[in-house]
């Protein structure tokens, strides 16, 4: 065995590299949080040093993604912490909204342009006609959907009186910079954040550490392992050519879809968790294991929180929320919805997802209210009509994830069609033992996820009590799992005879 | 107060990478059939250079089982069928156009080609006896007034008609032709098949690679791959695709094609309908033969359904195919997961009865090689062996056709960080496949340089045009591969220019015998 050194490659490593961001499950990562975390165990009771050297660390992290769009993040937050400082001098009825404005304005602005300028101008040349407007090369920063929402959500607050303005410029850029939940969130709201920034010293308890461990691990898992994998063997391909597969494949192609979007999305964010944990910092918890849900409403509350709880306070509530009659109410949370799925990406299927939850909810909405006894929660419920509104609720998810993932409405209609006339169970036997690894995963994936809460206790508990040693090693089969995960051989495309 | 672990966070991930440069000395393993990998953390700068694993060459032989000499018998009972005394017709027409006047049969008139991919990967012909069928191929295709068949078999890389729509729609254009080819007469994939629409219903399909075929229908497979029975009222309609732009120039009328074979077997007397465009029936009463017949219905189709009314036992419907008065007629015949065991399982007195009623193929391109290849398996000459039995049966089905075999495609796989590079045992492969043509006296083409000589397939991934498996492109690689393709055909097209016979008038004509008498 010959060892081979090559350290040419070592200083592109760290520069900007749109095509290699910096991600928790990244193995440059792990060496870059070690030496960060060397010095930061030294600044814990130096307030000032301790926030501008997280800032640096943070702000490198996003120019490792998005390169020198970290100015933009610097720009957004001075501009909304100098807003706030004026809005907070502004006595009410004296332009206080439109200071308001003023923020939301250049916010959105920056959302819209980064995000949405080709959405618009497609739709423009859809209908004046093809070339009415050019389509623009614009890069988007990655994050910004967050970060915009986060600091939205500090001006909103200032306005509204619930948060007194920051006076430190320091502290702003610290709330939107800090990097667990720079690019995938979750949207940690500015009063939950902002009275941990200064804490003297900074405290880690065990709990914190432990559950920091768990949740970080976990998250690893669910992104690296079981999200990674079943899309790139599995679930990506049925979704390139539904047709080529029998409607039995696709139907668990969208199965895997709905474990692998909860996977991606829900590692991230509970190592995001983790990590802000091992630096001292309480995260609200983003995801509840949402196919738990018996409704589609307890969907919205276990199912990206952040995100959720952002929208209902910050969107429904000043839309004028229940407050206005039954028909606003509905109006309401499907604008609310509609405007959340664009959140998720700037195409029109993201829009009739958010549309479809939106009209669930309403639907919802009107059941509960025509029916006072129905509960809304699968808590409330009896066993029978619990396991009957999960399989429905999952069901109505699953549907609404295939807008979210096919990326043309042929291939929604493709898929259904499948489903409906072409599903040729038979094949389930070939399919399984086909793919072998990505069922395995799959199984353990929903199993884990159906775990009850006194399990997930009982883990968290034991990964609390566990010394450093079982931490490191747990930690080293992870890593060790997600690096052969990495490096397997992708599934060719089996194409079963049906 | 509780202690405090704001410097455990260090020390826990110190411990980790310690731990995992530890395990980055732990060699690559296998466990069951599982490989592990070495987890080398470093992998960007320290490499480990790890001994590569071979394997032999595991290949069930009994798949390949087949007799030439009995495939040799039963192609001449084939080629005597149309010719016994009591012999039912077999071609059965319906002309609801005029029959064009014949075409004098003269070199076509052609600007010299324009390479579509600037790196040319050529065909390479080892037919050294001087009546080369592939030469013969480009000589018929650069004539007017005659049809040009090729059939392409393979695999799932060319099902749906990935790269033969595009190989088809160049070749159209350029030597004329229309229509869509070989189109199944049920099957479970037409969704996914961009260049002909078909709704069909009341058959049951077998698949020739499936094990649920019924015994007594095991027998009777066509080069398809695909044989579908009818209940009483079964029904397939054909039409255009909406995309008209994946098909031959459709004519003025919107039409798709001027020709379609409807083939099948009635084993008993049977009743079936055929509807064009949706407004002109017949009934054709079918008597019962163990022979394939075609129905051959010649107008400006935009839409055919064929229908059984009656007599549907005994009824094996193949498909139908698609075609102009004259040009180039491309068939797909793909079978997933198939590596060529499924040509030897055809019925080859079909395949050759069908090739008769159809005029004969004159090229057929074996497509086959990705459900053999395998990363750590570098020596293929027993597949080439077999391929060298699927040439030779090529051969006797279909006497008048020259054979070309398409090399493997590029492929790549992950290597111990997790990138991707190109799977080396492809050359392997396309080793065996060259030199199995190269002792058949038969043509090979690189399927894995055209792909490479456009970037290779990580840069067809990267481009959209490969699926991620990095194995299978999708229709805008397979358009690349067939741009390849057509490159390869026309400058070999440019080196054999037809030979017409000039036919020299007679020295005593009609005219001159009356002028003699005259005298």
């Amino acid at each position: 065995m010959e060892i081979g050194l090559s350290l040419e490659n070592l200083g592109s490593m760290f520069a900007y590299d749109a095509s290699q961001p910096l991600i928790f499950n990244s193995g440059l990562f792990l060496f870059l949080f070690a030496a960060f975390l060397f010095f930061y165990g030294f600044l814990r009771r130096a307030t000032m040093a301790r926030i501008v050297y997280v800032i640096l660390f943070s702000l490198y992290f996003y120019y490792k993604s998005s390169g020198l769009y970290f100015l933009l993040l610097i720009f957004a937050a001075t501009s909304d912490f100098c807003i706030a400082r004026v809005m907070s001098r502004t006595p009410k009825g004296c332009g206080r909204g439109w200071l308001m404005f003023l923020s939301v304005a250049v916010n959105l602005g920056m959302l819209g342009y980064f995000k949405y300028t080709n959405f618009f101008v497609g739709i423009a040349n859809d209908l004046v006609g093809d070339g009415f407007l050019e389509f623009k090369n614009i890069f988007l920063p990655v994050g910004i959907s967050f970060f915009v929402f986060q600091s939205m959500s500090y001006t909103i607050d200032v306005y509204r009186g619930t948060l007194k303005p920051l006076t430190n410029w320091l502290d702003y850029l610290f709330y939107l910079s800090f990097f667990p939940q720079l690019v995938a969130g979750p949207i940690v709201r500015a009063r939950d954040f902002i009275p941990q920034i200064r804490q003297n010293p900074i405290r880690v308890t065990r709990t914190m550490f432990g559950m920091g461990v768990f949740l970080i691990l976990c998250g690893l898992f669910k992104k690296a392992v079981i999200s990674d994998y079943i899309s790139a063997n599995f679930v990506d391909r049925i979704f390139d050519d539904p047709t080529l597969y029998s409607g039995f494949e696709c139907l668990m192609g969208v199965y895997g879809y709905a474990l692998q979007i909860y996977c991606d999305f829900s590692g991230y964010s509970d190592m995001a968790i983790g990590i802000a944990l091992l630096l001292g910092f309480r995260f609200p918890r983003n995801f509840d294991a949402p196919y738990k849900s018996a409704t589609i409403t307890e969907f919205w509350r276990r199912w990206h929180i952040s995100l959720s709880s952002w929208l209902r306070d910050y969107l429904y509530i000043s839309l004028g929320g229940n407050r206005k009659g039954k028909i606003r109410t509905y109006v309401n949370l499907l604008l609310t919805m509609l405007l959340g799925g664009l959140w998720h990406g700037a195409a029109l299927r993201f829009v009739l997802w958010g549309g479809l939850h939106g009209v669930a909810l309403a639907l919802h909405k009107m059941w509960m209210s025509a029916f006072p006894k129905a509960k809304m929660l699968g808590s409330e419920m009896k066993w029978g009509w619990r396991i009957v509104g999960v399989v429905f609720t999952f069901h109505v998810v699953c549907f609404g994830w295939l807008f979210f993932r096919a990326d043309t409405m042929q291939k929604v209609g493709d898929v259904l069609r499948q489903i409906a006339t072409n599903f040729n169970p038979q094949i389930a036997p070939q399919l399984v033992s086909g793919y072998a690894g990505v069922f395995l995963l799959m199984g353990i994936g929903y199993l884990l996820h159906l775990v009850p809460r006194r399990g997930d206790r009982f883990a968290e508990r034991t990964a609390v009590a566990m010394p450093l040693a079982a931490h490191v090693l747990l930690a080293a089969a992870m890593v060790w799992l997600v690096m052969q995960v990495k490096s397997a051989d992708i599934q060719p495309f089996i194409y079963f005879q049906f | 107060m509780s202690q405090d672990y704001s410097r455990q966070g260090f020390k826990a991930v110190a411990w980790l990478i310690v731990v995992l440069l530890g395990v980055s000395f732990i060699p690559p393993q296998t466990v069951g059939n599982v490989t592990l990998r070495r987890a080398n953390i470093l992998s960007d700068i320290v490499t480990f250079d790890d001994p590569e694993k071979e394997v032999m060459e595991i290949l069930d032989e009994r798949d390949y089982e087949i007799d030439l000499a009995q495939v040799a018998l039963r192609v001449a009972e084939a080629k005597a069928v149309n010719t016994l005394p009591d012999s039912v017709p077999t071609t059965i027409e319906w002309n609801l156009m005029p029959l064009p006047d014949s075409i004098p049969t003269t070199e076509m008139e052609l600007t010299p080609p324009t390479r579509m991919i600037p790196i040319a990967t050529p065909i390479e012909d080892f037919d050294e006896t001087g009546y080369s069928r592939v030469e013969a191929f480009y000589r018929k295709l650069q004539t007017n007034g005659l049809t040009t068949r090729i059939a392409v078999l393979g695999d799932s890389f060319i099902e749906g008609d990935i790269m033969t729509a595009e190989l088809r729609e160049q070749l159209q254009q350029r030597y004329g032709g229309q229509g869509a080819g070989f189109a199944p007469m049920d099957y479970p994939l037409s969704g996914f098949r961009q260049t002909i629409r078909a709704t069909s219903n009341g058959w049951t399909t077998y698949n020739i690679l499936q094990n649920k075929t019924p015994a007594w229908l095991k027998e009777d497979y066509f080069i398809s791959g695909w044989m579908s029975i009818p209940s009483t009222g079964a029904s397939t309609r054909w039409e255009a695709p909406l995309r008209t732009g994946l098909l031959s120039t459709p004519g003025a009328t919107g039409d798709f094609c001027e020709r379609v074979r409807i083939l099948f077997i009635s084993r008993s007397n049977s009743r079936v309908e055929v509807t064009v465009n949706d407004a002109t029936k017949r009934t054709f009463e079918i008597q019962g033969s163990d022979e394939v017949r075609q129905i051959v219905v010649r107008a400006p189709i935009r839409s055919l359904t064929f229908r059984v009314a009656g007599g549907a036992n005994g009824f094996i419907g193949y498909g139908a195919i698609f075609e102009g008065e004259t040009g180039v007629v491309v068939d797909n015949y793909a079978v997933r997961s198939d590596n060529g065991r499924a040509l030897l399982r055809t019925n080859p007195s079909i395949d050759a009865q069908i090739d008769a009623l159809i005029g004969g193929y004159d090229l057929i391109v074996l497509q086959y090689g990705l459900n053999i290849l395998q990363a750590d398996l570098y020596s293929y000459t027993r597949y080439g062996s077999q391929l060298e039995k699927m040439i030779a049966y090529a051969r006797q089905c279909f006497p008048r056709a020259g054979i070309v075999v398409m090399g493997v495609s590029d492929r790549s796989v992950k290597s111990s960080n997790g990138q991707f590079e190109p799977m080396r045992s492809a050359t392997a492969l396309l080793k065996a496949q060259r030199g199995a043509a190269e002792r058949m006296g038969a043509a090979f083409w690189s399927t894995f340089d055209a792909i490479r000589s456009q970037g290779g397939i990580s840069q067809f991934v990267r481009n959209g045009w490969a699926g991620k498996d990095y194995t299978h492109v999708n229709f805008a690689g397979g358009r690349r591969v067939a741009w390849s393709l057509f490159d390869a055909v026309n400058d070999a097209a440019e080196q054999h220019k037809p030979i017409i016979w000039i036919r020299h008038d007679p020295v005593i004509t009609p005219e001159t015998e009356q002028e003699f008498k005259w005298k």
